[in-house]
């Protein structure tokens, strides 16, 4: 395939060709903002591409929706979640776009359905009852049906963005243990990931994409993290180890968080110029912890001290009021007004400093904005641009100018670089840590533990709403990767500790 | 952040509980409670009479909120039905007194209620419209010809054979009410029972997700307000035949009381959630607190503002969960 794709003068992808084999995993990668989601769009009809074209068996394809897409043999696993939670399992997987056979009869044949979706799911892994509705399932589980949906109408090619990204270790194994074997039997396998560790040991052969442009292909012999990232960005890049200023004295704490009964309360303190890493598996209670920082779920027993004195932090507005900048992990829907200016999402926090009897000064807005988009390295076209058109980790720096702008002291950030690229992840660490040490404090939770290690100074591991134990991050005892990823997979308090763990 | 709530996010104290929703038992409750406080406040009420009095009475408002049902749960809401009835049934009433042929009136009642469907789903779907503005100005359109037609006046002067089509007795119930169930069990095969009902929901559930997976959406949405058309046509001409006279008045009413309906039984306004058994329960609701105040003597206006109530307390029925 060879595409060119233009958005008004801005040209998304230029001349991208790259070929996909049935049987094959070819893996995706690129930046955010490399041209992998316009791509994604044209190859599954969702977008046309202003000129160039897709061709399989040496037959030019022109898709107008995604229904062409699927007819001619391509199957998708979109990121974002596509299930629909009324409806049950069996219908998701195959009610929703019947197979032609289904297409004729009048009614449902509901045993025909099973018959279809339970061999499926039973190939997947899928355990669950076909006939429950599937909202309320986890990650993982939803993931698998919307796999086994795909793999319904027997598609030849199958493109996966991100299948991996919201899914606990043990889980990704399975997915990637499916994945193989779908490529033994024949799928041809684009597989878009962030995660390079992934594609090492399952692609067979990876892309890469820069700026809209391809920048090349590895063959299966040659890919290595490294190999791939220098192809993406140009450059290596090599993690941060760990902050290297110190931190102060203890200047805020939280103490009483129960979410379980006989558990021990959850006991926080963040120093001065501290970083904070909260982590565990899901169900670990991080995001309750970070909730009740940010005001986004109150709970009355927890007590919370800022510089001495007891604060209460009900809603999200208190927390602002207090000095707190946060992120969501769901940045387009907790996060930013994806319609609006990029300028005015990072007004949003503080407003009143803008605005004069209510109206809002426009010139001293954008002098700062502007200011920020320096600081920040937003890459953008123009500060009016509505936010939703910037990639994740542009996204993310305006989330965090705007607690910048409203004069946070305290950042509390879920998955601070969740769907960011790699150039911008170090950025945004950087920028973490000279907030830090200017004296400002940081509390996050990640699932990506060498982000953890990056910049954490401390490191809590909860486990089933407990801490199981408070890693130090400086200095000698520093835990490798490996120490931490057990701890939080498997509660250390169950096993022997050894000689690096710092008890809690 | 996707919020879920497991029992390990529960503050402690706090237990799952089984058995059925409680929005499932909220209705048919309610409904209970009323016929129990009718029975004891009248012995009218519960006389077989009376009971096929409620059903005649809602069976206008059935057949419209059948249609109703489908373009809600499918994520759209239609603001034109009850004109739709309105012109559809003043239109039936018009071509009768013009031709004196009584079929080819109830064929131009339907033309009419299909052409507003035709002309809604075109407009939401070809044009993106939204459908709350769509469907609001097919409306206002279409109330207005059937005040236009009648000169505000209500046709009369029926062919006789005509009142038979919804005023014949069929195992104690009227013709009228027996179209009303036939209908509500139709549209809840199909609702239920097809791929194109599993497609409603998806589309009412996340319309872009939808359509990513391949679903046609738009067909899906068209379908829908040509469902809801055709509900509405129907509903038009067989008001014609029970009262013999087209009723141009009848708009504005019949729409939000179709959508109480579908409402009231707990189906979702955003789409994407809901039943035809739920509308049917939400109908039989509304129905019986009619009737009761007519029973009781309280005049019209005050009945709206009870069944306004009843909405409004039916709609908070969240909050007053058991905890």
């Amino acid at each position: 395939m060879s595409v060119t794709q233009r958005y008004g003068d801005a040209l998304a992808l230029d001349d991208v060709s790259f070929d996909v084999h049935q049987g094959e995993i070819h893996a995706l990668v690129g930046e955010n903002g490399a041209g992998k989601s316009t791509l994604i769009r044209i190859l599954t009809g969702a977008l046309h591409p202003t000129s160039g074209g897709l061709e399989m068996d040496q037959q030019a394809l022109a898709f107008s929706s995604p229904r062409d897409a699927q007819a001619a043999g391509i199957g998708v696993v979109h990121q974002d979640y596509h299930l629909f939670p009324s409806l049950t399992v069996a219908q998701n997987i195959c009610g929703v776009v019947p197979v032609e056979s289904a297409r004729k009869r009048l009614l449902t044949d509901r045993a025909a359905m099973l018959k279809t979706a339970v061999p499926l799911m039973a190939d997947l892994g899928l355990d669950v009852d076909p006939h429950r509705s599937a909202g309320g399932l986890d990650a993982a589980e939803r993931k698998l049906i919307e796999i086994a949906r795909a793999l319904v109408l027997r598609p030849r090619f199958l493109l996966l963005d991100e299948p991996t990204a919201a899914l606990e270790p043990a889980e990704t194994e399975r997915l990637l243990e499916v994945i193989s074997r779908l490529r033994d039997r024949g799928t041809g396998i684009i597989l878009v990931t962030h995660r390079l560790g992934e594609i090492c040991r399952v692609a067979d052969r990876a892309s890469a994409l820069r700026d809209g442009r391809f920048v090349g292909t590895v063959a299966k012999s040659d890919l290595s993290p490294a190999s791939l990232t220098a192809l993406m960005v140009g450059t290596e890049v090599v993690e941060l180890e760990g902050p290297q200023h110190p931190a102060g004295d203890v200047t805020f704490t939280l103490d009483g968080l129960t979410l379980r009964r006989d558990t021990t309360p959850i006991k926080l303190e963040v120093r001065e110029r501290e970083i904070v890493a909260v982590v565990g598996l899901v169900g670990s209670g991080c995001p309750a912890v970070l909730g009740a920082l940010t005001g986004a779920t109150y709970r009355k027993e927890v007590q919370l001290q800022l510089d001495g004195s007891p604060v209460r932090i009900r809603t999200p507005r208190d927390a602002t009021r207090l000095g707190v900048g946060s992120a969501p992990e769901d940045r387009k829907r907790f996060g930013l007004v994806a319609q609006q200016s990029i300028a005015d999402n990072m007004a949003l926090g503080s407003l009143s400093r803008w605005s004069r009897f209510g109206f809002t000064s426009r010139r001293r807005l954008s002098h700062h904005a502007a200011l920020l988009r320096e600081r920040f390295d937003i890459r953008c076209e123009s500060l009016d641009q509505p936010v939703g058109s910037l990639s994740g980790g542009n996204q993310q720096k305006v989330l965090l100018a705007r607690g910048e702008l409203a004069g946070a002291t305290m950042f509390v950030l879920h998955e601070p670089s969740q769907g960011v690229d790699v150039l911008a992840r170090r950025s945004i660490h950087e920028y973490l840590l000279s907030f830090a040490a200017t004296g400002g404090k940081v509390v996050f939770s990640s699932t990506d533990v060498d982000e953890v290690r990056a910049i954490a100074h401390r490191i809590y591991v909860l486990h089933a709403g407990e801490t199981a134990i408070v890693f130090d991050n400086t200095g000698p005892s520093r835990p490798t990767r490996s120490q931490l990823t057990q701890a939080i997979s498997a509660d250390p308090r169950l096993s022997t500790p050894s000689s690096n763990e710092v008890p809690a | 952040m996707t919020v879920t709530l497991t029992d390990q996010h529960l503050p402690p104290g706090r237990k799952k509980r089984f058995g059925p929703s409680f929005d499932v038992v909220f209705v048919p409750g309610l409904i209970v409670a009323l016929a129990v406080t009718l029975t004891i406040a009248s012995p009218y009420f519960l006389t077989s009479r009376n009971l096929g009095q409620i059903l005649l009475q809602g069976s206008v408002l059935g057949i419209v909120a059948v249609g109703a049902t489908f373009v809600i749960i499918g994520g759209d809401l239609d603001l034109s039905i009850g004109y739709n009835v309105a012109l559809s049934g003043v239109v039936t009433a018009w071509v009768m007194s013009k031709s004196d042929s009584w079929p080819l009136g109830v064929v131009a009642g339907l033309a009419v209620g299909l052409a507003i469907g035709v002309a809604n789903g075109l407009l939401t779907t070809t044009l993106r419209v939204p459908s709350f503005v769509a469907t609001l100005g097919t409306g206002t359109i279409a109330g207005g010809l059937a005040l236009y037609l009648t000169s505000g006046v209500t046709i009369s002067g029926l062919p006789d054979g005509f009142g038979a089509l919804a005023t014949t007795e069929i195992l104690g119930l009227q013709s009228m009410v027996w179209f009303m169930l036939l209908l509500l069990a139709i549209g809840g095969v199909v609702l239920h029972r097809t791929n194109f009902g599993v497609q409603v929901f998806a589309t009412g559930g996340n319309r872009d997700a939808a359509f990513l997976t391949g679903v046609p959406v738009d067909r899906v949405r068209l379908t829908n307000f040509l469902i809801a058309g055709a509900c509405g046509g129907a509903a038009g001409v067989l008001l014609t035949s029970r009262v013999q006279a087209g009723q141009p008045t009848v708009g504005a009413s019949l729409t939000l009381f179709a959508t109480a309906a579908v409402i009231l039984g707990g189906s979702s306004i955003l789409g994407g959630h809901g039943s035809m058994i739920r509308t049917a329960a939400g109908l039989l609701l509304i129905a019986v607190v009619q009737n009761g105040l007519n029973i009781l003597g309280v005049e019209y206006s005050l009945q709206q503002v009870a069944i306004g109530g009843v909405f409004v307390l039916a709609a908070c029925s969240e909050a007053f969960r058991p905890r």
